[in-house]
């Protein structure tokens, strides 16, 4: 099966990597890995896709 | 009626048609550094010379630029808004954006472009304020909202470093 791009997968944690998950401070390692393996312009259409889909979300409560 | 959601890109690539000289700041410029941070504005410390003032006063025509939270009033920036050190906190027809005169104990353009780095995106030649700087002007300014970051800026440096 042909494979989606890396900005459509989202990131992914190798059980078998010793590498770990998140930092000391609770940060997501796997988040910025995967960021890392986008390029500037796809890092920034996944910022537009998460905005919009946050506001897409608070429109959809209705207002008192 | 509701805010336009951002389009980070369109406003980039009007402010680089017309020759702004601008460093990106803020969030944008820690997610294009591959931070996984969300932000709903664009933040750009901008060249407060003469010409770049007449460059940027353009763009913001283009974009319909006005400042935001004003209620009814639509206020246009004009050249003494954007040749003052202050921020302008606007609202174009392609989503926010804070244009900043001076960040961080009065750093300005000059001085951060020096800290900056070039990145192409969509054929745009834009300049980035580098890691290493964002996160030094988050520890200065200190405010809440640059602490919450700064976890996540300080890893994707050690990350990018590996």
């Amino acid at each position: 099966m042909e494979r989606l791009p890396s900005i459509l997968t989202g990131p992914t944690a190798d059980p078998r990597s010793a590498e770990g998950t998140h930092s000391p401070d609770g940060v997501d390692l796997t988040l910025i890995r995967w960021m890392l393996s986008l390029t500037p312009v796809e890092r920034l259409e996944v910022l537009q896709a998460n905005v919009r889909s946050i506001l897409i979300l608070r429109d959809a409560i209705p207002r008192p | 009626m509701p805010s336009p959601a951002p389009d980070f890109l369109t406003i980039l690539r009007v402010l680089t048609a017309h020759g702004v000289e601008f460093v990106i700041v803020g969030g944008v410029c820690g997610v294009l550094h591959g931070a996984p941070i969300a932000t709903f504005d664009l933040d750009v410390v901008h060249s407060r010379a003469p010409e770049n003032i007449d460059r940027l006063l353009a763009a913001l025509s283009a974009l319909g630029a006005h400042a935001r939270g004003q209620a009814d009033r639509r206020v246009v920036p004009d050249r003494s808004h954007l040749e003052s050190p202050g921020h302008q906190l606007l609202m174009t027809s392609a989503g926010p954006l804070d244009l900043l005169g001076v960040i961080a104990h009065d750093r300005g353009y000059e001085d951060l472009v020096c800290h900056s780095t070039e990145v192409t995106v969509s054929g745009m030649h834009l300049r980035l304020l580098d890691l290493e700087t964002l996160i030094e002007t988050k520890e200065t300014i200190a405010r809440d909202k640059d602490l919450a970051v700064l976890a996540i800026l300080r890893r994707t440096l050690e990350e990018k470093r590996k």
